[in-house]
């Protein structure tokens, strides 16, 4: 359960996004620039530095998403995910 | 010397900022909502906080900074001065308020890491008062100053020791916030220095 009350249902940083939106605006900005402005890294590149933090297997929602988004931005399945289908499968942790 | 060629004369993020206005933008944009919007927190009360996550991090320049605001808005004594550097020193320890301390707790724990916050810490900061947004904000004001220390840092900026170059930027701060700042405009301290140095 969160320390604070959070809107339901509502994954990782966008529960205190929606509880927050006057924060929010500056932070979604913040990465929008980051992420995804005009760069000589590619946005898989950018997400790929936001996704990594120590050599161990993706643990929580924000590097998962992150990872996912990586992989479909280069068009590959995310480490995690099962290797026969084409479905993303949830890893077995 | 910076790890990339910034702006010369520019102590700590003013270099960076200066640097990559792009991203300027939303960081001061961030810190001005989370320690000078309308709040039950006072300014001081927030600046207190970026201080204190800050000089856990061992970042000479943002406690400096931001312990100076919190001076010059609690009144700029040399006494507010004391007060700034004893909550670095034991909080614990300071008159301020036991909501406040409970606060710093908070902020303490994100700097270790945000899974070493606690629900006792939570459910101590709420016994004395704190409000689901306080406790929101001090968590945010805490996590960002660790990305502004790592900024700083990690770029190896120019952080300079001079108390009097600190005090002016608590000064224009307290009074200017962060938005809409010519973050170029050299520091007066800063050219007196080097006034001295060459006489």
């Amino acid at each position: 359960m969160a320390h604070i009350r959070l809107p339901e249902g509502v994954p990782g940083i966008l529960g205190p996004m929606a509880f927050s939106p006057e924060t929010a605006k500056p932070l979604n900005a913040l990465a929008e620039v980051l992420l995804r402005g005009p760069n000589t890294l590619t946005p898989a590149d950018r997400e790929l530095i936001a996704t990594y933090e120590r050599i161990r297997p993706p643990r929580h929602r924000s590097s998962r998403v992150r990872s996912a988004r990586k992989c479909i931005l280069s068009a590959a399945l995310p480490p995690w995910a099962g290797t026969s289908g084409s479905t993303l499968q949830r890893p077995s942790e | 010397m910076a790890h990339i060629q910034l702006p010369e004369g520019l102590p700590g993020i003013r270099g960076p900022m200066v640097f990559s206005p792009e991203t300027t933008k939303p960081l001061c944009d961030l810190v001005q909502v989370l320690l000078t919007g309308p709040h039950t927190l006072t300014p001081a009360e927030r600046e207190m906080i970026a201080t204190y996550v800050s000089s856990q991090n061992d970042c000479i320049y943002c406690q400096s900074c931001h312990g100076s605001t919190a001076a010059q808005h609690l009144g700029g004594s040399d006494a507010d001065y004391e007060l700034i550097a004893q909550i670095k020193q034991n909080y614990d320890a300071t008159p301020i308020s036991a909501k406040m301390k409970a606060l710093l707790a908070i902020a303490g724990k994100v700097q270790e890491g945000g899974k070493h916050v606690t629900p006792e810490d939570v459910e101590r900061a709420r016994q004395v008062g704190a409000t689901d947004k306080e406790i929101h904000d001090t968590v945010l004001i805490a996590a960002a100053f660790c990305m502004f220390n790592r900024y700083v840092d990690g770029l190896a900026t120019w952080q300079p020791d001079d108390p009097e170059i600190y005090r002016e930027i608590g000064k224009q701060t307290s009074q200017m916030g962060y938005v809409g700042r010519d973050y170029k405009k050299p520091l007066q301290a800063i050219a007196d220095k080097q006034v001295k140095a060459e006489v």
